[in-house]
């Protein structure tokens, strides 16, 4: 069997944790997926982590996701304090990169998980 | 074949929304980006078709409409096109948040050589050496943008950025601040600030605020019985950040009336036509893109020719 692209990888990811949150969280799950790219794109993507942390439940759900993700992809820890401790370290580019991989993977989850609940985006 | 050739700067001096349509990607509604770069751009078809739709509304002769833009499709069978073409805009400068004042206008390496290839296509010679610097380092003229403990970072939204001052950059961003936005006093201000706070990143940092720091806004639909947001109905629209600067081939040739020079009537060369789409767009405020009721999509236009 050929290996996935990165993009299947991704897609396959992200629908396995789309159906996680929707089972927890039903529709407040999908839409906190589909406004997190825009809430990292306006305030960062560690200041968001930090603020998905904070308010617990559904909004650690998807945060300990993207960490698990980031974990797979970057070897950055999977834990939120070591996670942060770890970005704060990190040069402009490796940052940059780990940001825009959280793109490349909530590109699929804000998809998946409309798709998953059965609504119109 | 177009003969005569001139670049078209656009300077945005409130948000564009460019659309590119619905889009599955991170933002619902995008705005429209090159393939190979992904930087934001502008189709040369929407620049077009918003110079045609305002012309007499920035005070250019309505009979002229045919013989430059080409008539309407659904005319009188006299089909013929249009001597004026706009090709697509490319990226020169992008606003970013800076510690020290305010913005900077971003650019890389690749934007740069860009554009002087465009001005050099049409005669015009941005005679300086582009900078290049290194992944994580800037080029920079303005010594006063630097902060930190030494006084030698450049901080950019959450990244620093060692630098490197170069004494050759403000000939070459005066250059392009004179060249890009109108003389008048209203942009004295921002002509200055371009000269001083042009700042030369790598390509991939660069790319990476092109492709993220543009401005995203939630919007609802309201259901006017609750009043409150309706179902399904939020969705995120992406513009162009005021203060960012493209650049467009702008192409004239003669006039394809059918008509021949002998006729007269409406008939011009090439240097006519350029001369008359100058004249009418030269210094204006353009309303390109969407969302134009929502004060979306002011650009200055600025032509330049060899």
């Amino acid at each position: 069997m050929s290996k996935l692209t990165l993009e299947q990888q991704r897609a396959k990811d992200a629908w396995q944790c789309a159906q996680e949150g929707i089972i927890k969280h039903d529709k407040d799950y999908v839409n906190d997926a589909k406004g997190l790219p825009a809430l990292i794109m306006n305030s960062g993507l560690m200041q968001v982590m930090a603020f998905l942390h904070q308010k617990g439940g559904r909004h650690e759900t998807l945060g300990s996701q993207l960490r698990a993700w980031l974990h797979g992809r970057y070897g950055v820890p999977k834990d939120f304090e070591e996670f942060m401790q770890t970005l704060m370290e990190q040069d402009a580019p490796t940052f940059q990169a780990i940001t825009a991989e959280s793109f490349a993977w909530l590109r699929w989850l804000r998809q998946l998980a409309s798709a998953r609940m059965g609504e119109e985006t | 074949m177009f003969e005569k050739q001139a670049a078209l700067f656009l300077y945005a001096v409130s948000p564009v929304h460019m659309g590119a349509g619905t889009a599955t990607g991170i933002i619902d509604n995008p705005i429209q980006r090159e393939r190979h770069t992904q930087h934001p751009t502008f189709a040369g078809s929407g620049i077009k078709g918003a110079v045609r739709h305002g012309f007499e509304a920035i005070g250019g002769d309505p009979s002229l409409m045919d013989a430059l833009f080409g008539p309407e499709s659904d005319a009188n069978g006299n089909l013929h096109a249009g001597a004026v073409s706009f090709g697509d805009a490319q990226l020169v400068a992008f606003p970013v948040r800076s510690l020290k004042n305010g913005y900077v206008y971003a650019t890389c390496p690749q934007a740069l050589a860009r554009a002087r290839r465009l001005m050099q296509l049409i005669g015009v010679s941005w005679n300086r050496e582009i900078p290049q610097p290194e992944e994580g380092r800037c080029v920079l003229a303005n010594p006063e943008l630097l902060a930190g403990p030494g006084k030698d970072k450049l901080h950019l939204e959450a990244f620093e950025y060692s630098v490197q001052v170069s004494p050759d950059l403000p000939k070459l961003s005066e250059k392009i601040a004179n060249d890009a936005l109108p003389d008048s006093n209203g942009y004295a201000f921002f002509r200055e600030k371009l000269k001083k706070d042009l700042v030369v990143l790598h390509d991939s940092d660069f790319a990476y605020f092109a492709e993220h720091a543009t401005l995203v806004e939630p919007h609802v639909r309201i259901d006017p019985i609750t009043g409150t947001a309706k179902k399904g109905g939020l969705f995120y629209t992406e513009n162009l950040p005021p203060e960012s600067l493209l650049v467009a081939p702008l192409l004239a040739s003669q006039t394809r009336t059918g008509r021949k020079q002998e006729d007269k009537g409406d008939w011009e060369d090439a240097a006519g036509v350029l001369m008359k789409i100058k004249t009418v767009i030269n210094g204006k405020t353009l309303q390109i893109g969407g969302d134009a009721t929502t004060g979306r999509g002011l650009v200055i236009a600025k032509v330049v020719e060899g």
